[in-house]
């Protein structure tokens, strides 16, 4: 789990970065891996230790160290992909490991993601966001009741309704965009089960 | 449901990049690890902010990973010997009878087998545990050894504590890192927390969760680090 002792994390004079920083690095490297495992993982540890030296110049100016070392290291390889990608030849190994990985530049692809997502934004209120967010996070029935401080009954059919609306729109999805199915904005009928 | 694409909707939908009305490290960590109580608004907020939801799902997964490191108990299944007929009523005696003895056993155990004043280990639930470092002399930084030992020395068990940290008289409140370590340089890290220190009535005080489960008995350094700078303070620890 931990990635302790990949990193080499060292101010400008050589000196050890503090310990605060050195987990927030560390955590960052673990998060991002996890968020782009095709990307190579010694040029994710390169960036994180340059994550951990401007942290550790900045010092004070950095609240929450975690979410300041993940947000800097996530940018570093959004504008690797961006950047990169547009730099390199029609093929090659990291135009594949990008389209392995999942990273769809197709136009009409990001389009129809977009407008699926529209939908859903629409059709779920607060409270199905929050059913939506608990299930996807394995949460049993009695867990949402208990999160939602409701009845068992009650959270249960309001279980039913968000799958049921969440079906309806991934249904209609997948019609509106028949033969047009990008890699992961796929609508897969298959892994929708209505339970 | 379709998961991936479920998670990547909360995970792209809710663009906050300015982090408005975002609740700190240390409570998203709290939540990923369900140590919130039921109902707490941070569930409404992670779910109508991507950031936070990218956020929480690490955190989470961590916990999780940290969970299945923990050496697992588990008990071996007994086969049913062909031709025997499980009964409801026999099961619900068997249910009746394995409590009983349990509670017997337990009150047993409270009674006589744990000292007064003991700290409570238990795999249950975190213990709750005070730290008052109000009045302490303190040795700042890692390296130097000629530096005056600290008067205080503080023990906890090694279990999940929920600490409460009252700091040294003149501290700042705002973010710090409470962590137990096997050495000054903070290298060896066994367990750390996060919390944000708030000044009630003169003194500065902070909430952390350790999971001190895995560390062995004996002396460490409890280590406070303030956010804003860094400063680092050093107290003996013992690990009962």
């Amino acid at each position: 789990m931990t990635d302790r002792h990949l990193l080499h994390l060292v101010n400008a004079e050589g000196a050890e970065v503090s310990p605060v920083i050195r987990e927030a690095a560390e955590a960052a490297l673990r998060w991002v891996s996890r968020d782009h495992p095709n990307v190579d993982k010694a040029q994710l540890a390169d960036w994180a230790e340059a994550v951990g030296r401007s942290m550790q110049t900045r010092g004070s100016d950095i609240e929450w160290p975690e979410r300041y070392a993940y947000a800097a290291l996530k940018g570093k390889v959004r504008d690797w992909l961006r950047t990169g990608t547009a730099q390199e030849e029609t093929s090659g190994v990291r135009r594949d490991m990008e389209r392995i990985g999942g990273a769809d530049s197709s136009f009409q692809g990001s389009v129809d993601r977009r407008i699926l997502f529209d939908q859903l934004q629409k059709a779920l209120g607060e409270r199905d966001r929050d059913i939506l967010l608990l299930l996807l996070n394995e949460k049993s029935a009695q867990e949402v009741a208990g999160e939602l401080q409701t009845s068992y009954p009650a959270a249960r059919k309001a279980i039913q309704r968000v799958k049921e609306r969440i079906g309806a729109i991934l249904d209609g999805g997948s019609k509106q965009t028949d033969g047009v199915v990008n890699e992961r904005g796929s609508v897969d009928q298959r892994g929708l089960t209505v339970e | 449901m379709n998961d991936d694409l479920l998670n990547d909707f909360l995970l792209e939908a809710f663009p906050n990049p300015e982090r408005k009305g975002c609740p700190d490290e240390e409570t998203l960590r709290a939540f990923a690890e369900d140590r919130l109580p039921p109902g707490n608004p941070t569930l409404q907020h992670v779910s109508s902010c991507s950031e936070c939801y990218a956020e929480y799902r690490h955190y989470r997964q961590d916990w999780k990973d940290a969970r299945l490191q923990l050496p697992a108990v588990s008990i071996p299944r007994q086969p049913v010997a062909a031709g025997w007929k499980v009964r409801p009523w026999a099961i619900a005696a068997g249910i009746l009878f394995l409590a009983g003895s349990g509670l017997f056993v337990a009150k047993q155990y409270h009674d006589h087998a744990q000292p007064e004043g003991a700290p409570a280990v238990s795999n249950a639930g975190p213990v709750a545990a005070n730290v008052d470092l109000f009045n302490a002399v303190t040795v700042r930084g890692g390296e130097n050894e000629d530096a005056p030992k600290p008067l205080e020395e503080v023990s906890l068990p090694s279990s999940v504590v929920n600490l409460h940290v009252t700091l040294p008289r003149f501290s700042e409140s705002g973010p710090y890192r409470i962590v137990v370590a096997k050495d000054r340089a903070g290298t060896n890290i066994v367990a750390h927390g996060l919390g944000n220190a708030v000044d009630v009535g003169g003194k500065v005080s902070v909430m952390v969760t350790l999971d001190l489960r895995n560390a062995v008995p004996g002396m460490y350094f409890l280590a406070t680090v303030r956010g804003s700078d860094n400063g680092t303070y050093y107290y003996p620890l013992k690990v009962n």
